[in-house]
């Protein structure tokens, strides 16, 4: 099954390297760099998961997902945290996200997790 | 001021002009020379990165090819799949970081990075490190613990790091030894190395909890209760009341994580003692199974001030 993903992280490699597995599965994906260029992408709508960093300049993922769900949109959001911040993870959960991947992470894993969210 | 005529100060102008314009071009030449480089290192981003990427989604049969192909680049391509690979591999694991690893390797990056861990520079020595704990070539373990014991602690610190990825017995008496307050290596560093070590550090990190240095006891009781290593949590009760306040501090927030029933009674007198550890215990108290601590907690209510019986109400309230 295709589905239609967004991935926003500030890290060129990490945005390329869930990309390139996400594509590999036969998934669209949609990048974008940072927060708000993120939070504008995924308010657009029309997708079917968002794959979203944490830690970003400017607007973090969190205040993204928040806004996302303020709007009413429950779009399966899957975050990207550090290791060992478990705060974030807590307030990934507390806003609103569907599951977390914590980084380096495994693409393998990660791509598991979308489709799991896909349902 | 006699002295000073007209050719003296026109010679003076002019060395001054020379050496402005001098300056003027120096930087110029420089910017032309890094916009350059940039560049080069843009186009060879355009070719190299999608074969990078491509590898760490290649299935097994077509992996050789892949590799096939980046032998066959010429150096300064191959040079860039090793900045490459070396960047992207601090954010994977699993498979994809095997593929990446063998990436590497086509690219010749072991060689490399075993002649830059003995470079006269620590940014590179440290650079080498980080790939040595990121690559794992053969021989990797003997070059990392010389490193930790680099002259320049920034070398050191990131050696350490890197020896979090290894489990042998070495390997972790390494991370141990630079828990040591003098070690030059943040406490923090040690502790995360030997936490990742995981449980094959178990052993040591219950005889550190009674070694001699300080900063040894505070990072192996930190990490002591994230490893939940059987027979820590008797080792740790003895902590409590150890000499330095930051060892009791952790020794206090482990068994938040590791509850030992013997460490009951200490906790409540740090609680209502008038130190500094008496918030920290009342949270772990409040953490603790209730058949052991309900009179414990009864008693803070009753005696302990404000922001002790805050900490140990509002842990029991999370926990309910």
């Amino acid at each position: 099954m295709s589905a239609r993903i967004l991935v926003v992280d500030d890290d060129r490699d990490i945005r390329d390297l869930v990309a390139i597995k996400l594509e590999s599965a036969g998934h669209e994906v949609v990048m974008q760099p940072d927060g708000s260029q993120g939070l504008e992408a995924a308010l657009a709508g029309g997708w079917s998961v968002i794959v979203l960093d944490v830690m970003m300049p400017g607007m973090s993922g969190i205040d993204v997902l928040r806004a996302v769900r303020e709007r009413g949109d429950r779009t399966p959001v899957i975050l990207l945290t550090a290791r060992g911040q478990e705060k974030d993870i807590e307030a990934g959960f507390a806003a609103g996200a569907d599951d977390y991947v914590t980084k380096p992470f495994s693409p393998r894993a990660l791509l598991a997790r979308v489709t799991a969210a896909l349902g | 001021m006699s002295w000073l005529t007209d050719g003296v100060m026109q010679a003076v102008l002019l060395i001054t002009a020379g050496i402005t314009l001098g300056m003027l071009a120096s930087l110029v030449v420089q910017r032309t020379l890094r916009r350059r480089r940039a560049s080069v290192r843009a186009r060879l981003d355009e070719r190299i990165r999608p074969l990078v990427l491509a590898a760490t989604v290649a299935e097994d049969d077509e992996t050789d090819a892949l590799l096939a192909r980046v032998r066959a680049l010429g150096a300064d391509e191959r040079a860039h799949v090793r900045r490459t690979v070396f960047a992207m591999l601090r954010d994977v694991t699993g498979e994809a970081a095997d593929r990446l690893r063998a990436v590497g390797d086509a690219a010749g990056i072991v060689p490399r990075v075993l002649a830059l861990s003995e470079d006269r520079s620590p940014a590179l020595r440290a650079d080498a490190a980080e790939a040595l704990g990121l690559l794992q070539p053969p021989g990797a373990l003997a070059l990392l613990c010389r490193l930790a014991e680099d002259p320049v602690p920034a070398v050191r610190t990131v050696a350490i790091r890197a020896l979090g990825a290894y489990t042998e017995p070495e390997a972790v008496e390494r991370v141990i030894a630079a828990l040591a307050t003098d070690s030059g290596v943040p406490n923090n560093a040690a502790a995360s190395a030997l936490l990742q070590q995981g449980l094959a550090a178990g052993d040591r990190v219950r005889l550190a909890l009674e070694h001699p240095d300080a900063g040894v006891r505070r990072g192996a009781a930190r990490v002591a209760g994230l490893l939940q290593a059987p027979g820590v949590g008797e080792r740790l009760v003895g902590l409590l009341d150890d000499d330095d306040e930051s060892v009791r501090l952790a020794a206090i927030r482990s068994l938040e994580r590791l509850p030992v029933a013997a460490a009951v009674p200490v906790l409540l007198e740090a609680a209502l003692a008038d130190g500094r550890d008496g918030e920290a215990a009342a949270a772990t108290l409040a953490a603790m199974p209730p058949a052991w601590t309900t009179g414990a907690l009864a008693r803070i209510e009753a005696q302990g001030v404000p922001a002790v019986r805050r900490a140990a109400g509002i842990a029991r309230e999370a926990l309910a």
